[in-house]
């Protein structure tokens, strides 16, 4: 035989954990009780049945008592009700009703927020005293409903004059914050700015709350933009509104009802100020901001406001059910954004270049990782050159097939002056993302060569026969300094040091063993490194190039042995400073010694 | 900073290059906040990161030597990841050639043995490395040896999370062991086991592994739906990771079609894992896979010259090629199985 038991409550540890444990912030507290009052308003609207009825929520404060109201001029509660609704934990009235209105009137049950029956119980996460003053329209006394938060309310009539219900909480010193005008209006704001009932603060006549979505005003486009600048404190480049969609679903097709927009911030910064996150509401009431897995992932320039009767909220209604429906209306958004953007590139190319410009790292990082989004961007993303920002296609009409890139952050400027002055600007790709795209765009276009700058500049330089500058050549040999003589411009640059990749860290590396900074069980591995890099040391000290275009080299090419011993030694010191890596300061002081005695020694002469 | 640093770890499978360009936006930030130590946990963090998750050798050891270097200086003196540098460095010579860097890096280990605590990240680390280098020499018995030493450091951890971490490492090395000695009673056991820690440690690529490893012993069974079941959620799930799988997976993925004599599915997943691993600066370990798909060419009648000249190629790179040679010249006479 199997006994049907009933489980049993236990009221006061349940009411703990609905009132301190469901919400994440006390906030929500204000949130709950304004969209109360909010129903109160819509329902009276509905049931009352009276013209001349205008709505109204005041919210006031006082700091030194510590309280606040939320007062409504809607419905109010009979002593059923407030058995029935206010007093049983999970029974709303306002979801009831919604239920009965759903096929009779949709329009009016859609204005009903209400979901859970819970909502009220937030006023204890943020009062350690509830006193609810009501007088309904349907007649009866006026009643006081008064609680602490234990399994017992006390209820008594009382006097009011108006219709409608006051809910009066002594504010917990944990939720004080709450009685500063500042972060109370705050509060409103985030939540309740799109409800259609005025919200007045204090004795401000002035309702807080916007009243209506930007977007159903009767210009949403300055609307939107207006409200972007007030919430989101930014000009947006582009917006894209959102509006109803069909996705399909393989076998059939279904009418999504979406609205709001999104918007392109005008400048994003990767890993550190990227977007791609949605204010969402439901029913006009805010639920929550940065709700990121509504956008695509390759999405982290755009931003937006999204609402949409197919999202269902969670009971704390701070996060959304990851469910069918919050499928398809992603897939609204995407469709509606990828259209959005496709249009504004095609209509209106100078905004899509002020989108890919102020957002290039993000798009770029995405890009390379995303092959559809690649091939939307590849063409129009902006890389910063010697020569400031350019597209690939603009960079390509100056280079002759040929992308020339320097990865290195430091000490690259020999190597932008060289392909500078083959009138051809380097890309900086010292951004990680910047040489796989790169890579990416030269295999999509084999016509393209890519020319990495970093310790292989001597690309650049066209070698010519030793002969006529053998005299140079030998000064240096003679001193073991490696020497090589090319024609390369700038005409005016006599000398240059070029070092080899990896050439900085084994020359440190060097210097750590010599000077015996590792200990020994180290050094085997630090000396197998510079082995493997460099299995001629000398290549350490990088190459003199010598510029056969340069006059002074040419006219040096036959003079003295008295003048090149004064001029020469000053040009391989003037190239290592040039260089502006591999020297140490005893390098760099010994450079300056050099360059100022041989100065000394032309002048005597 | 350390947002970054913690959110970058989220992406190491499924997305290293985005893990590592937020460690380089961290370790730019630091730079901007000029905080030295910082900028280098991030470098080494760069590091340890195209070390174990991108798996591209090319320029890394430049990058570990660097950090090393950086680490010695006064500024640094009580640096607490001062080891994990260290450890970097010698991941980097294991994963470029491990038999030719051999005596080098079993002194540097016995200088890590003696400065990392007990029970650390850096004492796994330091056992994982050992346990690689004996795999490189084909010596299962120290592999297993320093892998029921690594397990016996996780019974005693009391940090239980890091212990599943390692714990992945140590069944995935039991299981590449019990493969090679065909002992597929203990392979059997081991799995399960090794499923629970990667679930635990949310670590995908090991998860799907264990799939390979079910569909290998399923087969081995003559339960070919299973098999192929297993066969299908383990590969599909690797296709979803940018990290490419452990080449001990690789192994008994070519065991699994080796089993239906399917050797041109077999020779499928071994040009895969070439192509993962061709021109990364890992020339053990792209020598090896050369190897075994120049066996299945072979198998097939289909080497090329071409081929084994590449082969050759990259054998050359090595310091200590002999083991390789010979196992080459194996390969040819088709008695590599």
């Amino acid at each position: 035989m199997t006994d049907r038991l009933r489980f049993n409550l236990h009221l006061p540890g349940l009411l703990k954990v609905l009132a301190e444990h469901l919400y994440t912030s006390k906030r929500v507290g204000i949130r709950e009780l304004v969209q109360n009052a909010h129903d109160s308003c819509i329902r009276r609207k509905i049931e009352g049945n009276d013209p001349n009825y205008h709505a109204s929520i005041r919210v006031s404060f006082d700091k030194d008592a510590r309280l606040i109201s939320i007062s409504d001029n809607g419905n109010g509660l009979t002593r059923e009700e407030i058995a029935n609704y206010l007093a049983t934990i999970g029974r709303g009235y306002t979801r009831e009703l919604r239920e009965q209105l759903a096929f009779s009137s949709p329009e009016e049950a859609a204005q009903l927020i209400g979901q859970f029956g819970l909502g009220f119980l937030s006023a204890f996460l943020i009062a350690n005293e509830v006193r609810v003053v009501t007088r309904s329209v349907l007649g009866g006394p006026s009643l006081l409903w008064f609680s602490t938060g234990d399994e017992h309310y006390d209820l008594s009539e009382t006097q009011r004059e108006e219709f409608g219900t006051t809910v009066t909480l002594k504010v917990k010193p944990a939720a004080a914050f709450l009685l500063d005008e500042t972060k109370l209006r705050e509060a409103i704001r985030q939540f309740a700015d799109f409800l259609p009932v005025p919200i007045t603060l204090g004795d401000e006549r002035k309702p807080v709350n916007y009243m209506h979505p930007p977007w159903e005003r009767p210009d949403p486009a300055t609307a939107i933009r207006e409200w972007i600048e007030r919430v989101f404190h930014m000009q947006p480049l582009a917006i894209i509104p959102l509006e109803e969609t069909r996705v399909s679903l393989g076998h059939d097709s279904i009418t999504v009802p979406l609205s709001g927009f999104l918007f392109v911030p005008p400048g994003s910064v990767a890993s550190i100020r990227e977007f791609g996150d949605l204010h969402v509401y439901i029913r006009r009431m805010f639920i929550c901001e940065r709700e990121r897995d509504l956008l695509p992932s390759w999405a982290r320039f755009v931003r937006g406001v999204v609402e949409s009767p197919l999202l269902q909220p969670t009971a704390s209604r701070e996060s959304l059910h990851q469910d069918e429906n919050f499928d398809l209306v992603r897939k609204a958004i995407e469709m509606q954004l990828g259209r959005g953007l496709q249009q504004i590139a095609r209509e209106e190319p100078s905004v899509w270049r002020m989108i890919v410009r102020g957002h290039s790292d993000v798009i770029v990082g995405w890009a390379v990782t995303d092959p559809t989004f690649f091939e939307r961007v590849e063409d129009i993303v902006a890389f910063r050159t010697s020569r400031g920002q350019m597209t690939l296609p603009e960079y390509l009409e100056k280079s002759d097939g040929k992308i020339y890139f320097v990865a290195r952050e430091m000490g690259s400027l020999q190597e932008q002056i060289l392909a500078e002055s083959r009138d051809v600007p380097a890309i900086d790709a010292s951004w990680f993302a910047v040489t796989p795209f790169l890579e990416k765009y030269a295999q999509r276009h084999p016509n393209i060569e890519l020319v990495r700058l970093d310790g292989a500049a001597q690309q650049l330089l066209k070698p010519i026969k030793e002969e006529p500058f053998a005299r140079l050549l030998k000064f240096f040999r003679e001193r073991d300094i490696r020497v090589q003589v090319a024609l390369f411009k700038p005409n005016q640059v006599p000398a240059l040091i070029l070092y080899p990749e990896g050439a900085d860290t084994a020359k440190e590396a060097e210097t750590s063993l010599q000077r015996g900074d590792l200990p020994s069980a180290l050094a085997g591995l630090v000396q197998h490194y510079i082995e493997r890099k460099f299995g001629d040391r000398e290549q350490l000290e990088g190459t003199l190039w010598l510029n056969a275009a340069n006059p002074l080299i040419q006219r040096l090419a036959d003079s003295s042995k008295e003048l090149l011993e004064g001029i020469l030694p000053v040009l391989h010191q003037m190239a290592r400073l040039f260089a502006g890596r591999m020297l140490n300061a005893t390098d760099a002081t010994e450079a300056f010694g050099d360059i100022t005695s041989s100065l000394e020694g032309l002048v005597q002469q | 900073m350390l947002t970054l640093m913690a959110e970058s770890y989220n992406y190491r499978e499924s997305d290293t290059p985005r893990m590592i360009a937020m460690l380089k936006e961290g370790r730019r930030l630091a730079e901007e906040e000029k905080q030295p130590w910082f900028m280098l946990h991030f470098d080494q963090a760069i590091v340890h990161a195209i070390l174990h998750f991108q798996q591209d050798y090319r320029e890394v050891l430049d990058l570990a030597v660097r950090n090393m270097l950086e680490s010695k200086k006064p500024q640094y003196e009580g640096l607490p990841f001062g080891s994990l540098i260290l450890n970097d460095m010698l991941s980097a010579y294991i994963g470029i050639d491990p038999l030719g860097y051999a005596d080098a890096i079993r002194e540097a280990m016995a200088l890590q043995d003696s400065l990392v605590p007990p029970i650390s990240n850096e004492r796994y680390l330091l056992l994982g490395a050992r346990r690689i280098c004996a795999l490189a020499e084909g010596d299962f018995d120290r592999a297993e040896t320093i892998t029921a030493s690594s397990l016996q450091l996780a019974d005693a951890d009391p940090d239980r999370s890091r212990a599943a971490h390692f714990s992945v490492f140590s069944y995935n090395c039991l299981a590449e062991v019990m493969f090679n000695r065909n002992d597929m009673a203990r392979f059997e056991d081991l799995i399960p086991i090794g499923e629970k820690f990667a679930r635990e440690a949310e670590h995908q690529l090991e998860w799907f592994g264990f799939r390979i490893c079910r569909a290998y012993l399923a087969r081995t069974k003559g339960d070919e739906e299973t098999a192929q079941k297993y066969y299908n959620e383990g590969t599909a799930g690797w296709a979803r990771l940018t990290m490419p799988p452990d080449c001990s997976y690789r192994d008994i993925q070519t065991g699994y079609h080796l089993l239906a004599n399917d050797v041109e599915s077999a020779l499928a997943v071994r040009t895969e894992e070439l192509a993962r691993a061709v021109d990364r600066g890992r020339f053990h370990y792209e020598t090896l896979v050369r190897i075994k798909r120049l066996a299945l060419l072979q198998r097939l009648n289909r080497l090329s010259e071409d081929e084994v000249a590449k082969t050759r190629a990259v054998i050359a790179k090595l310091r200590a090629p002999q083991t390789h040679l010979a196992k080459l010249e194996k390969a040819l006479r088709g008695e590599l199985t």
